[in-house]
């Protein structure tokens, strides 16, 4: 079986330090945890495309993603989810729109087209359909966050990268999600990669867990 | 600083910039034609469209109103209709209407433009629209680009149209001669430069303008810099628009 995910020789710190290298295959979860939390992070936004590896190589289903011509790009980038610390939602268009995104661009789907699966994707998150008509900006962090996380799936990905999603959020808001991830796993045969600075975290997702030290 | 110096950084940056800007509007086109079969960049472009034109719309009327008790003062001291024409036509068509209207959508939609982009840019949503594999020059440069050239260019021309009518209206109010008269008569007066002039015009700024106000949005480090690039992107914009103006005026034949 080939891996999702495989990161070689990846360099903990700009001055040399350690490096580490993970593969991870379908049906895993691995949350990196450990005082370079920040590393975790960048680590995340390379397996996205985001950004090139300091040292070492970044592979995603076969494909180096910093690598790859832009089609070729956003064609794995639809069978990826991220979900980012920051910046999570677009601050200027409804909830709906939101989580409707990926819908509408990657599969060009038309409204109704794109309500009706986004009503599905809602229903399987136990989010409210149809969503409040708001802002982001104008509705409790925990909706926004469930909206996210439900727009990072919506395309079904092969790849979910978390990028410290349970930060600010209650204890029990943080389980519910993490119930939801763990479900769609299962379901889809999906891999996670998660980067957190909560230790608990790997355990609530039944997830292994790696430690970062430079 | 020797003279040399002093005169050549300045140039040199100003190049730079348009260098930039050129890049920028060249790789937008083919993101225009690209987002055009997606539903999610032609909701981006509609609505562009809509705040740039249509919501614009009642401070165009003012405009033009404004720019017709002016031209209809000038106009009574004018002698002949057809002097008076001919004047209408010359000052709304090839210079109030088109300067006017893109007043309008540098003080409305090029600072609008660069505050979201910055507000995005430091928000880290510009990052997250990438990491979703979403093209930020398809999705949210381009639209912006094609949805405010094609507001531009239909205010301009109900800048001008307004303009003309009222000027008539007015003029023949102040003369005491037939608002219908006076109309023919500008409308007799339009020539093909008179045309050419409000297309190019009205057609052209609009996509610098925007591209100017994304550049400057898309260049935010920080929230202290959101405001700095709302002022760059009017003052740029409305010397852009002044420079493209002159360059039309100066080339375009006279009467």
């Amino acid at each position: 079986m080939d891996p999702i995910l495989e990161i070689h020789g990846w360099q903990l710190s700009a001055d040399g330090g350690g490096s580490i290298d993970l593969r991870l295959f379908p049906g895993e979860l691995l949350v990196l945890v450990g005082e370079g939390q920040g590393e975790g992070a960048a680590l995340l936004r390379a397996a996205a495309g985001l950004c090139r590896p300091r040292r070492g190589t970044v592979r995603v289903l076969g494909q180096d993603p910093a690598a790859l011509p832009r089609a070729a790009r956003e064609a794995l980038s639809a069978r990826l989810g991220y979900l980012p610390r920051r910046g999570e939602l677009l601050s200027n268009i409804s909830l709906e729109a939101n989580l409707l995104l990926p819908l509408a661009y990657h599969h060009r789907l038309g409204p109704a087209a794109a309500a009706l699966a986004g009503q599905r994707t809602a229903a399987r998150f136990g989010l409210p359909w149809p969503l409040p008509d708001a802002l982001p900006a104008e509705v409790p962090l925990t909706l926004r966050r469930r909206v996210a996380l439900a727009r990072a799936l919506v395309l079904e990905p092969e790849l979910l990268l978390l990028d410290d999603f349970t930060d600010d959020l209650s204890r029990s808001d943080g389980g519910a999600m993490a119930d939801a991830i763990r479900a769609y796993v299962v379901a889809r045969r999906a891999a996670v990669l998660a980067a957190s600075d909560d230790p608990t975290l790997a355990d609530r997702l039944g997830a292994r867990r790696q430690t970062l030290e430079a | 600083m020797s003279f040399l110096a002093a005169v050549g950084r300045p140039l040199v940056a100003v190049a730079r910039y348009a260098v930039g800007l050129a890049a920028l509007l060249g790789c937008a086109i083919p993101a225009t034609l690209r987002g055009l079969g997606r539903p999610a960049v032609r909701s981006v472009l509609f609505r562009q469209i809509f705040f740039t034109g249509v919501e614009a719309v009642p401070l165009a009327m003012l405009m033009a109103l404004a720019a017709a008790m002016a031209l209809s003062v000038l106009s009574s001291f004018l002698g002949g209709v057809s002097l008076a024409g001919d004047f209408l036509v010359v000052i709304a068509f090839r210079e109030i209407g088109p300067i006017a209207a893109a007043t309008i959508v540098v003080a409305r939609s090029a600072t609008a433009v660069a505050a979201e982009l910055g507000g995005m840019r430091v928000l880290g949503e510009i990052d997250g629209l990438e990491g979703m594999g979403i093209d930020p020059l398809e999705y949210l440069v381009a639209p912006r680009m094609a949805g405010a050239a094609v507001a531009l260019a239909a205010l301009t021309v109900f800048v001008v149209a307004g303009t003309v009518a009222a000027a008539s209206l007015l003029g023949a109010m102040l003369q005491g001669r037939s608002a219908a008269e006076l109309l023919t008569s500008s409308l007799r007066s339009i020539g093909g430069v008179d045309l050419v002039s409000v297309v190019l015009k009205g057609a052209v700024p609009g996509g610098v303008v925007a591209a100017v106000a994304c550049r400057e949005g898309l260049s935010v480090g920080t929230a202290t810099d959101v405001p700095r690039a709302v002022r760059r992107a009017a003052v740029r914009g409305l010397v852009g628009v002044m420079a493209w103006n002159l360059l039309v005026t100066g080339l375009l034949p006279r009467r």
